[in-house]
């Protein structure tokens, strides 16, 4: 067996193992997704059912609490492995940890990240927003979340073994630059201007962010395991 | 008249584990220090020692999970931090947890353990029979008592041979039948060349060599 087919097979077993095991859980998934949801129908409920108002502050409530709810679940993307003794398991594999961190973090982002989509297209009817929000809301948030996810795992590592609380600290403030971003897109839809290089820019910090953040993490674990 | 026969190089036995006068210090407490001893193929050596006398450490020492203070460790003859590559795929380590996960069922715990990496389902439901889980395999590991969790971690021993076995107490929590398993399983990898290096608390059945690690503390 070549070296590349070996690589694909040892993400696979990586990727559906996290997939299988939430799965089972079902609280990794309903927990973020229904967050989500209870966050955002909070606005309506506490600043009142005006339209306008809404949908003005309607970039931030969703991009804050798609960031409240991917750090709902980053503390299991390491932690369980950890204090089960899996991580053990995969340190001594001889296999890429790169490999293992892409996958773990792409599971995360299809359990925790990818429900948020369907839950934003939801949230826009509690927050009033027009028609055309509908597709660059979406994209901002498939590549907003995945980014999330990436720098979850790098909280997640730098708190291997440590209280859930520390790896959302660390999150917070790296997430800023996605929040900014993610949220400039839909204030450019809302106000009539382009958004397409608020995308690119996105993309481009998930173009750097994949190797380079997963790197990152990998270093990461190295130093805090012990 | 006596004749003498030389072995060729490629034949002596080469010495599968050495450690030269190794020292770990956790959370400022020496826990042990000047140790040193060597392992061979299809050998098998036990580290026995009472609570917080290192013996984790020393296993974990070896597998460069922990740093240790000073010393050095050869694989085959080679320094560790050279060989590490070849050293890692050769070793099967279990420490106290057994990286078994409870929403798993048997079957899945071994099938997504990276030991099972590129088995068939039939190889993996072998080891299963051997330990006599295989009438659990679609059993919730989280139904499974303390000493079938402990047979389904062997179960894992047997998936593939490795040059190294590195188990942490492999006795606790098995009754009399599966202390037995124990035994017959190390048994069986030793006469497949495999060698063990396992700690325990008091001196267990297996043939093996035995440190005292109380000595080096």
């Amino acid at each position: 067996m070549n070296n590349q087919s070996s690589l694909s097979l040892w993400f696979m077993l990586v990727f559906k193992r996290d997939l299988i095991l939430s799965f089972k859980k079902k609280s990794s998934f309903l927990i973020p997704f229904i967050f989500f949801l209870i966050v955002i129908s909070l606005f309506p409920l506490a600043l009142g059912s005006e339209n306008k108002l809404l949908s003005s502050i309607s970039s931030g409530i969703i991009w804050v609490a798609a960031l409240l709810a991917s750090l709902l679940a980053i503390e299991s993307i390491f932690n369980e492995d950890y204090r089960d003794g899996t991580l053990d398991q995969f340190m001594l594999s001889g296999e890429p940890l790169f490999i293992l961190v892409f996958a773990k973090v792409f599971a995360h982002w299809l359990i925790s990240g990818a429900p948020l989509l369907f839950a934003s297209v939801i949230s826009t009817f509690f927050l009033f927003l027009p028609e055309g929000l509908f597709y660059p809301l979406l994209i901002s948030l498939l590549l907003g979340t995945f980014l999330l996810s990436l720098l979850g795992a790098l909280g997640a590592a730098l708190a291997i073994g440590k209280t859930a609380i520390l790896s959302s600290i660390i999150v917070i403030p790296l997430s800023i630059p996605v929040l900014i971003f993610g949220i400039s897109i839909i204030n450019a839809v809302l106000n009539g201007q382009q958004f397409i290089s608020f995308i690119y820019f996105l993309c481009a910090m998930l173009a750097v962010g994949i190797p380079g953040l997963c790197l990152a993490t990998v270093e990461a674990i190295k130093i805090n395991y012990d | 008249m006596l004749k003498y026969i030389t072995i060729p190089i490629t034949q002596k036995r080469r010495r599968l584990l050495k450690i030269e006068d190794i020292s770990c210090v956790r959370s400022n407490n020496l826990l042990f220090s000047n140790l040193s001893f060597g392992l061979e193929k299809g050998e098998n050596l036990e580290v026995i020692g009472s609570n917080g006398s290192g013996k984790t450490s020393l296993l974990r020492c070896i597998l460069g999970l922990v740093e240790r203070d000073n010393g050095n460790i050869f694989w085959k003859e080679e320094k560790i931090e050279k060989a590490r590559n070849i050293f890692v795929k050769s070793v099967f380590y279990q420490g106290h947890q057994l990286s078994l996960k409870n929403t798993f069922s048997v079957l899945e715990n071994l099938k997504f353990s990276h030991s099972a990496f590129n088995l068939s389902e039939k190889e993996i439901l072998n080891s299963l029979t051997i330990t006599g889980l295989k009438d659990l395999a679609s059993m919730p590991s989280s139904d499974l008592s303390m000493g079938q969790l402990k047979k389904l971690a062997i179960s894992k021993w047997l998936l593939r041979d490795y040059e190294l076995y590195l188990i942490d107490e492999p006795f606790t929590s098995l009754d009399e039948e599966g202390s037995n398993l124990v035994v017959e399983v190390i048994n069986e990898l030793n006469s497949r060349g495999c060698s063990f290096l396992f700690t325990s608390h008091l001196s267990s059945k297996v043939n093996s060599k035995e440190i005292l690690l109380d000595d080096f503390s």
